[in-house]
């Protein structure tokens, strides 16, 4: 019931067919539907390496000592969980389609996870101070997921520096991480995704576009104020202005996007107001997210 | 160096209070419709927009608002006339009087009035004045203000061009305490009096200034007039009074004529300087009586007392009857035939005693030696002779009755100075037979023995005089007494019904009549002047008096002159009355007391005064500004539709 707030029950039958894509091995220490490619005990076999001092002699394949004369020991691809990462924002310019957008797609995000067996782990940027993280680890936490992303409201100012710096020193586990902003950050868009790369997570920046945030009246002049930090500019909305300003928001995406290339950062321009299985489908060709 | 400054409109500084709709509208103008948006930095991360067009249409909407306000400054200080103090005060404020007297109707050299050239005087010295106020009062016989205090010198140009002088006298002592008193009002002013008059009061007052207007003077009038009928009755004596107000002696002719008839004759009078001449005229009026006129001939200075007029009434020609016992005796007869023209002969004529009530109503009746009938004494005018009858026989309502006979009686005692007797000497008379007579309330004029035999009384409208002289056997017949008597007797009984108006009357004399007017109140007066010829009407009450024919009466009149009125009262029942008003005023001399006043130059060119030069200078200020702001508000709507320059977004 909780999940049909952000999609509906047709959209998460949808969504079961979905899996995350993660790159880099996953060291979950749960067992899950992930392969990992370190060594384990169970599994699908992967491939043979010369045999070491120490390795378990159980791990010797025999057959090959028998044809070959080589000592190798077997390795096994281990079946292993990973742990999502969500970090949406719900700073004050997260209003409207961007808000909405921001936390269905965090919630299809979350729903692929659980039901692959991943563990989610949510934070609100700006931190919700009596819960900034919160971690759902099996299937039956996806309604509590999804009410959270539904329930939590709208508030505080973009600091994503500074709320992941305390957050990422509670979080031990280091997989992917998905942001979902509009990277209106008076420190600059890439401090927030600096950090997760720097802390070694399979960082995607989910870049919730609205063309309403520069849509302003024409031919009036306004006192602009900032929802979040109440500051204030005084334009004349000429027509040429607003042209301007619309060239600069979006050649900011477009700046966000080369540097988020140039650092291997996933970034992937979500615009607010296109449907939501438009923007699941740029997902999965974007490498986000995979069908099975 | 301080500079101490007046303001001439002082309560136009309060338009300075318009500055604050003006700061409204341009706050109301730069409101900023405010928009929450979601990220400030991405706006300021475009160049152009905030940090230089803002600040440049901020700074020229102050600009504007600035040069706005100075603008408005500038035009409020030029409308409300700085000056500087000093020069404020160089000019006190003055208050003209304007003599409005009727001798400023006086024709100067310049073929203008003397009052017109007062009025340019006083135009000189309103032009003249560099500041101040100036307030104008006109000299009448009260006085009247013909411009309040004021500095406008258009307004008062035109009160000057509307002044009219007065037809009468003016009361030049009442205008200028008015003056004083509108000068006390107003800041350290002088009073300034334009007249050739002498003015009351005018000597020991620094603040009062009396300058002349004027120098004519060459100017004869009639100061006097006298019309009284000539000692027989029969003419009205016209005489005149002409004053020479001139300094030099002259000749005039002066002209008695009808107002509608022929010239009835003319006199040269010789004037001595600044001394009088007499001319008279015996005028026999014509039956309908004439309204006559008598003038200066020529022109002299001052035309309004060249004129006087008055109404000759029609001396009244009796109807006599005479009463006989079989006919008239012959000295009767004869009597009525020498006085001709005296009686109406048309109307005239004898009867019977016994005809008596059948003969048509007469103005005198004459009872030639017969009694009057019984009951006929009523009304009218009875002339009764002797001899009388049986006093037994007299009727008992006759209003005089024979008490004896005297024989070859002797008038000792006569009232010679009594009209009725006026060219009679009755005491050498040779006389028969006199019968004395007595009547209730009768005069007596002539006594014998002590008793009247010369008797005259009134009883109703019955006017009777009695003669107790017997003519038959006397000697009075072929001496001049008894025709003198009869005459005087009809005309004495005959003119008791005068006119009710005097022949004239002087202007500002009150005009009542001598006897009430038939039919009682109210009467019209009807005034008509010699063209143009204006005729007003004014209605009166029994008692009724017109104290004044002054300035207020005539100045309705189109034409500004004096001179004569012909006035007709109308009585209730119909019957007319004439009679003239005649402006005699010896008091009216136009010989001015003192020169002409040079008319002083112009000020100086307006351009030249500071307080002109610097509402130039505030107004060239104004009008720069002006353009400023008009400047400066194109250049705020430019820098609105710039293009702006593009610029990267930081990222």
């Amino acid at each position: 019931v909780v999940a049909e707030a952000l999609f509906s029950a047709a959209d998460a039958r949808r969504l079961d067919r979905l899996a995350l894509i993660v790159r880099r091995t996953a060291r979950g220490d749960v067992p899950g539907e992930r392969r990992s490619r370190r060594a384990g005990t169970g599994g699908e076999f992967a491939d043979h390496r010369a045999y070491a001092f120490g390795d378990d002699p159980r791990y010797v394949d025999w057959n090959v000592y028998g044809r070959l004369g080589d000592l190798v020991v077997k390795r096994f691809e281990a079946e292993v969980s990973v742990d999502l990462l969500l970090l949406v924002d719900r700073s004050a310019s997260m209003t409207g389609a961007k808000a909405t957008a921001a936390r269905r797609l965090a919630g299809a995000l979350g729903h692929v996870a659980l039901r692959r067996r991943d563990a989610v782990t949510l934070a609100w940027l700006p931190l919700v101070p009596e819960r900034p993280v919160e971690t759902f680890r099996s299937p039956a936490r996806l309604d509590a997921l999804l009410a959270s992303l539904a329930g939590t409201p709208l508030g505080g100012r973009t600091d994503h520096e500074q709320d992941l710096r305390r957050l990422l020193a509670a979080v031990a586990r280091r997989g992917p991480a998905v942001l979902l902003s509009d990277f209106f950050d008076p420190r600059g868009a890439v401090a927030g995704l600096t950090q997760l790369a720097g802390h070694g997570f399979e960082t995607t920046a989910l870049h919730l576009l609205d063309a309403g945030d520069v849509d302003l009246p024409v031919g009036e002049a306004l006192r602009c104020v900032d929802r979040e930090t109440g500051e204030t500019v005084e334009v004349d909305a000429t027509p040429r202005f607003l042209d301007d300003l619309r060239t600069a928001w979006r050649r900011r995406a477009e700046a966000l996007h080369a540097w988020c290339v140039a650092r291997e950062i996933g970034w992937l321009g979500v615009d607010a107001s296109r449907p939501f299985w438009d923007v699941v489908s740029e997902m999965a060709r974007g490498g986000v997210l995979v069908g099975t | 160096v301080t500079l101490a400054v007046e303001w001439a409109r002082p309560a136009a500084l309060w338009a300075l209070l318009l500055a604050a709709p003006i700061v409204a509208v341009h706050l109301y103008r730069r409101r900023r419709l405010t928009v929450p948006v979601a990220f400030v930095a991405l706006l300021r991360e475009t160049p152009g927009a905030v940090a230089t067009a803002g600040l440049w249409r901020r700074l020229l909407d102050g600009a504007n608002l600035v040069v706005r306000l100075l603008a408005l400054a500038c035009l409020v200080l030029a409308l409300a006339g700085p000056r500087p103090a000093e020069a404020a005060t160089v000019e006190r404020d003055l208050v003209i009087v304007l003599d409005g007297d009727v001798t400023t109707l006086a024709i100067e050299r310049s073929r203008r009035t003397r009052f017109a050239e007062q009025v340019a005087l006083a135009h000189a010295h309103v032009v003249a004045r560099r500041g101040g106020r100036t307030a104008i009062l006109l000299a009448l016989d009260a006085p009247r203000a013909l411009a309040a205090p004021t500095d406008d010198r258009p307004t008062l140009l035109r009160a000057l061009d509307r002044a009219e002088p007065g037809l009468g006298p003016a009361d030049l002592g009442a205008a200028v305490r008015a003056a004083r008193e509108t000068a006390a009002e107003m800041t350290r002013a002088r009073v300034l009096v334009i007249s050739s008059r002498p003015v009351p009061g005018e000597e020991g007052d620094p603040a009062v200034e009396v300058l002349g207007a004027g120098t004519a003077s060459d100017d004869q009038g009639f100061v006097d007039q006298r019309v009284v009928p000539s000692d027989d009755g029969s003419r009205w004596e016209v005489s005149l009074r002409v004053r020479n107000f001139a300094r030099e002696a002259r000749r005039r002719t002066v002209v008695c004529e009808e107002a509608v008839g022929p010239e009835i004759g003319r006199r040269e009078v010789a004037l001595p300087p600044r001394g009088e001449a007499g001319a008279a005229f015996s005028v026999l009026p014509p039956k309908e009586g004439a309204f006559v006129r008598v003038r200066l001939e020529g022109s002299d200075d001052f035309a309004p007392n060249d004129d006087a007029a008055a109404w000759l009434a029609p001396f009244p020609r009796p109807s006599v009857l005479v009463v006989h016992g079989g006919r008239p005796r012959p000295f009767v007869g004869a009597v009525l035939d020498a006085m001709g023209d005296r009686v109406d002969p048309e109307r005239s004529g004898s009867v019977l005693a016994r005809d008596l009530a059948k003969a048509a109503p007469r103005d005198v009746v004459v009872f030639d030696g017969v009694a009057p009938p019984a009951g006929s004494a009523v009304e009218g005018a009875w002339i009764l002779l002797a001899p009388f009858g049986d006093p037994a026989a007299w009727p008992k309502d006759a209003p005089v009755r024979p008490r004896r006979d005297v024989v070859e009686p002797l008038v000792w005692r006569a009232d010679e100075s009594h009209a009725l007797l006026r060219g009679v000497d009755l005491s050498t008379a040779y006389v028969v037979r006199a019968t004395t007579l007595s009547g209730d309330d009768a005069t007596a004029t002539a006594y014998v023995e002590g008793e009247p035999v010369v008797l005259e009384g009134e009883r109703g409208r019955l006017r009777w005089i009695a003669f107790g002289l017997d003519p038959e056997g006397s000697d009075l017949p072929l001496r001049a007494a008894l025709p003198v008597l009869i005459q005087n007797a009809i005309r004495r009984l005959a003119t008791s019904t005068r006119s009710p108006l005097r022949p004239f009357y002087k202007g500002g004399e009150p005009l009542r009549p001598r006897v009430p007017l038939p039919g009682g109140g109210p009467f019209h007066v009807f005034f008509d002047e010699p063209p143009p010829r204006t005729p007003r009407d004014k209605l009166l009450y029994p008692g009724w008096t017109l104290e004044r024919l002054g300035p207020d009466d005539a100045a309705a009149r189109p034409a500004p002159r004096m001179g004569t009125l012909d006035v007709t009262v109308v009585a209730a029942d119909g019957s007319r009355y004439r009679s003239a008003i005649v402006d005699l005023d010896p008091t009216r001399d136009i010989t001015p007391v003192r020169p002409a006043a040079t008319p002083p130059p112009p000020a100086a060119l307006p351009a030249e005064s500071p307080a002109d030069r610097w509402r130039a200078v505030l107004l060239a200020a104004a009008g720069a500004l002006l353009l400023l702001d008009v400047a400066l508000a194109a250049g705020t709507a430019y820098l609105g539709t710039r293009r702006l320059a593009r610029a990267a977004p930081g990222a």
